[in-house]
C-alpha cells in the first residue's frame, strides 16, 4: 500500500499548483484523440464489414436478388424463414424435377427468423426477377406481431431495399425510422465484440458465404456449424411445449396485425404481377401442435383464404421424427419435405398454375 | 438533448467558450439561463413555458412572504407557492394515474362507464424544477433564506441546465451565494469537470445501459423466468439504477463544476449503507433532505411521540415513492422502505438491540450487517423495477417459493457467488483484510484523477473514453429518472 502511495504521490500535481487552462485543454482534446485512434484500430483489425458480410443471411438474398437470371429458365423461389428454409434442398428438388422431364430451378430464399412484414420489403426485389411459383413458408407465429421484426437485419441492408410508397402503411414509425436508418459507423460498433471473437477464432459463428447464388441453392454451403445436425433433446422440447407463452404457441386472433396485413398485401402484389403464390403451413411439431387452439387455427386459414393464395396444410404432416426441434427439420428431415415440395411443383405444373412448355 | 448525445457536447463547449469569451457577470449570467432554457426547449419544447411560469409564480410568492407583515400572510402566500407547483407537478404526472385508479376502482363495484385518460405528455424534469422552487418558498418562510432581489439569477438556479432534468435538487442556499461572483472557468475545475463526466458516462453507458438489456428482457415476462433468473435480475438492476442515476448526477456535477459551480452529490455509496437508515442518507441526498426537511420535521419529526414518529416516517416515504413516479409499484415501494425504517427505528433506535453487540460492531459484523440491509433494498428494487402489480406478485411468488430450476451454469454460479460471500465474511475478521477493503472502497478516486498531472490524466481520460465509445449499446435509452 506504501509504495502504491508513493506512486501516486508522483502522479499528482503538488497542492497549490495548478496547469494551465489551454494544457488541460490540450490533455482532452488529445486524450479524446488517441481514444478515437484506439478505437478506429481495433475496428479496423476486427474488420467489422466484412463480420458483418459473411454472418448476415439477409446479406445474400439481396445479392441474389442483383443477379441477372435467364429469362427463359423457369423458377420457383421458397420463401420464408428457417422453418422452411432448413427443410428445402434445392438441389434435390432439382434433380428430382429433371428426372420427372421438368427443367426447372429452385431457390432457397431463407432469412432466419423472417416474418410476412419482414418479408414485404423485398416484395418488388422479388417482383423484378419475376419467378414463375412462389412457395411461401409460414406458420401460426407469424401472424403476430410481438415477434417478426429485426431491426438489424433491415438497418443493415437498408440501401437495398426498395420501397414502394404503398407499402409505407404497413410499418409504425419507428419500423420506418430503420428502414431508413444508414447503419453508420456507430450503429455498426455494436458488433465490434462479436467481430473481434470471429477474427480471433474466439467463437464460431454461423457462416453464409459471399455469393447469393450459392446461398440460394443451398443456404448451408459456407457455414461450417450446419444446425440441421444439431438436435434438442425430446425431453427440453416437451418441457418447452409446456410454457404458455413460449413463442411458438401462439394465439392467432381474428384482430388484423402487421404481419398478416403484410401478407396480403405482398400476395396480392405477386398475383397482379402474374407470380402465382403458394402457402404452406409449414410442419409442427406434435407436442406443439396440440397446443394450438381450433380457433387459431380458423384464424390462420380464413386468412390464408382472404390471400386468394392456394395453400396446403402440412401442419400434422410429419411425426416427431421429422423435427429436430419445435419447428424445424433435420438434415435428413429435410430430404422428405424436399420430395413433397418436388412434387408439388410437378402438380402445378400439371394443373398450369406454372405454365411449363 | 440526452447527456450522452453529441449534441449535448456541441452545445456545452458552445457554452463554456460563451461564458469564456464573456467578460462581464451580468452577460455570462443571462448567457448561461439563455442557454439552460435553449437546452430545456431542445428537451420538452413547448413546455418551457411551465418552466417560466413555475419560476415566476415561486419568485413572487418567495417575495410576498418574506415581505408580509403578519403570520397569516405569509402563511397565505407560503399555501399558494406551495399549490402551484404542486398543483402543475399533480397535473401532469398523476391525473391519469388518478383516472385509472378510480376506473378500476368503479370497477370492482360494477361500473362500467370509465373517466376518458388525457393522456397528458410529462414535462422533461418537472419533479425535479418544483421541487427547487418548493424548497425555494419553504426556506424564505422559514426564515432560512432571503429572497432573491434579481430574477433572473433565480430563474438561473431553477432552469441551470445541469440539473434541470434529473437533479440534484439544489437548495437556493448552495446555489444562489454563488451567483455573487463572476463565472471564472479555471483549469482545476475544468480537469475536476471533465474527470467527473467521463466517469459519469462511463457508469451510464458502459455499465447501466448494457445491464439494462438483460433486466429488460426478465421484467417483460417474469412469470415465465425463474427464480435465480429474477434474483439475477434484480441484483442487476440494483446495480444499473445506481450506475445510471448517479452517473448521471456526475455529469451534472461535473458540468456544473467546469463553470465552477459546487452542486450538491447524490450518493455516497449507498450499496455500503450498514443499516436502512444509513441508506436513505446516502441514497439520493438530495431528495432524502428534502422529504426530511419539509416533509418529516414538519409534521413532527420525532418529537411528537413514538407513534407519530412512525407515521410520519411512514408517510415520508410513501411521499418519496409517489415522487417516483405515477404507479402503485412506487408507492408500495415507497411504502416498504417506511415499514424497514419504521423497524429500524423501533429496534435499533429505541430498544438498542445490537448497538453494543461486539460481532456486529466488529468488522465481519459490519459486513453482515451491510449484506444484510442490501438484501432488503434490492427486494425494494425488485418492487420498484415491476411493470405492474400483477407483475409483482408474480415476482414476490417466485421468490417466496423458489423453484430451485438452476441450469449446470446457473447452479455453479450460484455457488461460488454464496461461496465468495462466505470467504470474505471470513477473511472480514482479519484487521488487516478489513482495513484494505476499507481504504479501497473509501478512497477518492475521482479526486485523484482530477489532481493528475497532465500527461497522466490524458490516459484517464483516453482509455476511458475509449471504454466508452467501445461499449456502449449503438443506441443508449433515456436515463430512468429521466421518467420521474
Amino acid at each position: 500500500m506504501a509504495k502504491i502511495g508513493k506512486l501516486l504521490d508522483k502522479t499528482v500535481r503538488e497542492d497549490g499548483t495548478e496547469a494551465k487552462k489551454w494544457i488541460v485543454v490540450v490533455g482532452i482534446v488529445v486524450g479524446t484523440g488517441i481514444a478515437g485512434v484506439l478505437f478506429l484500430g481495433i475496428y479496423v483489425f476486427a474488420d467489422v464489414d466484412e463480420y458483418l458480410y459473411q454472418t448476415k443471411d439477409i446479406s445474400r438474398i439481396y445479392d441474389f436478388y442483383d443477379l441477372k437470371y435467364d429469362d427463359n429458365e423457369l423458377s420457383v423461389f421458397f420463401i420464408g424463414s428457417s422453418v422452411i428454409g432448413d427443410a428445402v434442398h434445392c438441389y434435390q428438388i432439382d434433380d428430382y424435377l429433371k428426372s420427372e422431364g421438368y427443367n426447372i430451378s429452385t431457390y432457397n430464399l431463407l432469412v432466419g427468423s423472417d416474418s410476412p412484414l419482414q418479408r414485404s420489403l423485398q416484395t418488388q426485389n422479388i417482383i423484378n426477377i419475376s419467378p414463375d411459383l412462389i412457395v411461401y413458408g409460414l406458420t401460426y407465429r407469424d401472424l403476430v406481431d410481438d415477434v417478426g421484426w429485426n431491426s438489424e437485419k433491415v438497418i443493415l441492408t437498408q440501401d437495398r431495399i426498395s420501397l414502394n410508397k404503398d407499402t409505407l402503411y404497413l410499418y409504425t414509425e419507428e419500423q420506418l425510422s430503420d428502414i431508413y436508418n444508414k447503419p453508420d459507423f456507430f450503429y455498426k460498433k455494436v458488433f465490434l465484440e462479436n467481430a473481434l471473437k470471429h477474427k480471433l477464432n474466439i467463437s464460431h459463428y454461423e457462416l453464409w458465404g459471399d455469393d447469393g447464388f450459392l446461398y440460394s441453392k443451398d443456404p448451408f454451403y459456407a457455414n461450417p456449424n450446419d444446425r440441421r445436425y444439431k438436435y434438442t433433446q425430446p425431453e427440453d422440447i416437451l418441457k418447452q411445449s409446456k410454457n404458455v407463452r413460449d413463442e411458438w404457441r401462439p394465439v392467432v386472433t381474428n384482430e388484423s396485425t402487421q404481419n398478416k396485413e403484410a401478407l396480403i398485401y405482398m400476395v396480392k402484389k405477386f398475383q397482379d404481377s402474374n407470380i402465382p403464390v403458394i402457402i404452406i403451413n409449414t410442419p409442427l411439431h406434435p407436442y406443439f401442435s396440440e397446443k394450438i387452439t381450433n380457433e387459431s387455427r380458423n384464424n390462420m386459414f380464413n386468412l390464408l383464404n382472404e390471400t386468394g393464395a392456394i395453400w396446403y396444410d402440412m401442419e400434422t404432416f410429419y411425426n416427431e421424427t421429422y423435427f429436430r426441434d419445435s419447428h424445424h427439420a433435420t438434415f435428413e428431415s429435410g430430404k422428405w419435405f424436399s420430395k413433397h415440395m418436388a412434387d408439388l411443383i410437378i402438380e402445378q405444373v400439371e394443373n398450369d398454375v406454372i405454365h411449363y412448355t | 438533448m440526452l447527456f450522452t448525445t453529441p449534441e449535448f457536447f456541441i452545445f456545452l463547449i458552445i457554452v463554456i467558450i460563451g461564458i469564456e469569451l464573456i467578460r462581464k457577470q451580468l452577460w455570462q449570467h443571462l448567457f448561461l439561463l439563455i442557454a439552460s432554457y435553449f437546452f430545456y426547449w431542445w428537451s420538452g419544447s413547448i413546455h418551457i413555458l411551465l418552466l417560466v411560469f413555475v419560476t415566476l409564480a415561486s419568485f413572487y410568492c418567495g417575495y410576498k412572504i418574506f415581505n408580509s407583515k403578519t403570520k397569516k400572510n405569509k402563511r397565505i402566500w407560503l399555501i399558494i407557492g406551495t399549490i402551484i407547483p404542486l398543483a402543475i407537478l399533480a397535473y401532469f404526472k398523476y391525473i391519469d394515474w388518478g383516472i385509472e385508479s378510480i376506473n378500476s376502482i368503479v370497477a370492482v363495484f360494477g361500473v362500467t362507464a370509465q373517466i376518458p385518460l388525457l393522456n397528458i405528455a410529462l414535462p422533461v424534469g418537472i419533479s425535479f424544477f418544483t421541487f427547487q422552487a418548493l424548497s425555494y418558498v419553504f426556506d424564505i418562510y422559514l426564515g432560512k433564506l432571503e429572497p432573491e432581489p434579481k430574477l433572473y439569477k433565480y430563474a438561473l438556479f431553477i432552469a441551470f441546465f445541469p440539473a434541470l432534468v434529473a437533479g440534484p435538487i439544489v437548495r437556493a442556499s448552495e446555489f444562489l451565494p454563488q451567483l455573487k461572483n463572476k463565472i471564472r472557468i479555471t483549469s482545476a475545475n475544468l480537469q475536476a469537470g471533465v474527470t467527473l463526466i467521463i466517469w459519469g458516462l462511463f457508469k451510464k453507458m458502459v455499465i447501466a445501459d448494457n445491464i439494462g438489456r438483460y433486466v429488460d428482457f426478465v421484467y417483460s415476462s417474469p412469470s415465465t423466468t425463474t427464480s435465480i433468473y429474477l434474483i439475477a435480475a434484480t441484483i442487476l438492476f440494483g446495480i444499473q439504477i445506481y450506475c445510471d442515476f448517479s452517473g448521471y448526477a456526475h455529469i451534472a456535477i461535473g458540468c456544473a463544476r467546469i463553470f465552477g459551480f459546487k452542486i450538491p452529490e447524490n450518493f455516497d455509496l449507498p450499496y455500503l449503507a450498514r443499516n436502512i437508515q444509513v441508506f436513505w442518507r446516502k441514497w439520493h441526498m438530495t431528495l432524502s433532505r428534502f422529504i426530511r426537511d419539509y416533509v418529516y420535521i414538519p409534521l413532527g419529526g420525532n418529537r411528537k411521540g413514538h407513534l407519530r414518529t412512525y407515521l410520519n416516517l411512514f408517510a415520508s416515504m410513501a411521499i418519496c415513492g409517489l415522487w417516483h413516479g405515477a404507479a402503485w409499484t412506487f408507492v408500495i415501494w415507497g411504502a416498504y422502505h417506511g415499514i424497514l425504517l419504521m423497524i429500524h427505528r423501533f429496534f435499533v433506535g429505541e430498544k438498542k438491540i445490537g448497538t453494543k453487540n461486539r460481532f456486529l460492531n466488529s468488522n465481519a459484523g459490519l459486513f453482515l450487517c451491510i449484506l444484510t440491509t442490501q438484501i432488503f433494498v434490492f427486494f425494494g428494487w425488485m418492487i420498484f423495477r415491476a411493470n405492474s402489480l400483477e407483475d409483482l406478485a408474480v415476482c414476490i411468488q417466485k421468490i417466496i417459493f423458489f423453484d430451485f430450476a438452476f441450469t449446470t451454469s446457473t447452479k455453479l454460479a450460484f455457488i461460488a457467488g454464496i461461496a465468495l460471500i462466505v470467504i470474505f465474511f471470513v477473511l472480514m475478521f482479519s484487521k488487516r483484510f478489513a482495513s484494505a477493503v476499507h481504504n479501497i472502497c473509501y478512497f477518492d478516486y475521482l479526486g485523484l484523477l482530477s489532481n493528475q498531472k497532465i500527461r497522466y490524466w490524458i490516459i484517464y481520460v483516453a482509455v476511458f473514453t475509449a471504454l466508452i465509445i467501445l461499449l456502449s449499446p449503438p443506441e443508449t435509452p433515456e436515463f430512468i429518472y429521466f421518467a420521474f
